[in-house]
C-alpha cells in the first residue's frame, strides 16, 4: 500500500514538469496553440495529394524559410523561401500514400525553421504545420 | 660542455613550447563535413519533374536524415529518415518551373540535406551540399 502511494506520488510529481505540446510558431514573440490555419486534415488518402500553407509575416522585416524537418513518406515544396514584410509566403505539404509504410490514420508536424533580422541580430523561430488523414 | 648542454635545453625547451601538433583530421567525428554533388533536371517543364538523388550511410552505425533546406521552386520527399549502416536512401527532389522566381535561365540551386550519426566519441553531423543544376 505504501509502495503504491509512493508511486501515485512520484507520478504526480514528475507529471508537474510535463510539457505542454503546443504546435506553434513563435514568429512574434509568443506561444500559441495549434491555429487552424496551421493544421489541415486530408481525409482518407488513396492517391497523391498535396495541402498549401500559407505563412504570414506581420514583421517589418523579411523573413527566410530556413531548414525543414520532413516526415518519413511527406513531401514538403517551398514556394517562397523569402517571405516580404506584411505579405504571405507559401509551403505546400505532400502525402505519398505508396511512400508510408505503415497505412491507416496518421498526424505528422512538419518544423519549418524561419529567420529574420532584428536590430542586427538573427532570430530563429519554428513554425509547425500539423496535418492528420489516414491513408488508404 | 656546460654551453652545449644549454643550447641543448634551449632548444629542446623552443620547440616542445612553440611547436605546433599538425593533425590530420578528417573532423568526422564530432564535426560537420559538406559533401557536395549534384542533381540535374535539364530543361524544366510546366509539370513537375522529378530526379531521386541517393543518400548513402558509410558508416557502421545508423545515420539520420534530420532536416533540409530546400531552395525555392524546389520540393524534397524523404521514403526513409533512418539510413542503416552500409546502405543507402533514395530521396525525391522536386522541381517546379512555375515557383523558381529568378529570371535567369541557366540556374544552379543549393539544396543542403543534414544528417546524423553517434560514434563513442558524440554526434557527427554531415550536411550534404546537392547542387540542383535546371535551365528554365
Amino acid at each position: 500500500m505504501k509502495n503504491l502511494l509512493l508511486i501515485v506520488l512520484l507520478f504526480a510529481f514528475t507529471s508537474s514538469f510535463g510539457q505542454i505540446t503546443t504546435t506553434n510558431d513563435q514568429l512574434f514573440g509568443g506561444t500559441r496553440p495549434v491555429e487552424k490555419a496551421n493544421f489541415h486534415d486530408f481525409g482518407v488518402v488513396s492517391e497523391a495529394t498535396q495541402y498549401e500553407f500559407i505563412i504570414s509575416n506581420s514583421n517589418k522585416v523579411p523573413i527566410s524559410i530556413k531548414t525543414t524537418e520532413i516526415p518519413e513518406g511527406y513531401g514538403v515544396v517551398v514556394v517562397d523561401k523569402v517571405i516580404k514584410p506584411n505579405s504571405v509566403g507559401k509551403v505546400i505539404i505532400k502525402v505519398f500514400p505508396e511512400q508510408i509504410v505503415v497505412k491507416g490514420d496518421f498526424e505528422k508536424s512538419i518544423k519549418i525553421l524561419s529567420e529574420y533580422e532584428a536590430l542586427g541580430e538573427k532570430v530563429t523561430n519554428d513554425i509547425i504545420f500539423t496535418i492528420k488523414g489516414k491513408i488508404q | 660542455m656546460k654551453k652545449i648542454l644549454l643550447i641543448s635545453a634551449l632548444l629542446l625547451s623552443s620547440f616542445l613550447t612553440f611547436s605546433q601538433i599538425t593533425i590530420s583530421d578528417s573532423q568526422l567525428f564530432g564535426s560537420t563535413r559538406n559533401l557536395a554533388v549534384g542533381v540535374d533536371f535539364g530543361q524544366l517543364t510546366n509539370t513537375v519533374i522529378e530526379k531521386e538523388y541517393i543518400i548513402s550511410n558509410p558508416t557502421k552505425t545508423d545515420m539520420v536524415i534530420t532536416n533540409v533546406d530546400i531552395p525555392e521552386g524546389f520540393g524534397v520527399v524523404i521514403p526513409q529518415k533512418t539510413i542503416k549502416a552500409g546502405t543507402f536512401v533514395k530521396i525525391k527532389v522536386l522541381a517546379y518551373k512555375d515557383y523558381i522566381k529568378d529570371e535567369n535561365t541557366d540556374l544552379m540551386k543549393t539544396l543542403l540535406v543534414t544528417t546524423e550519426y553517434y560514434t563513442y566519441e558524440g554526434k557527427v553531423s554531415t550536411i550534404q551540399v546537392i547542387n540542383l543544376k535546371f535551365v528554365k
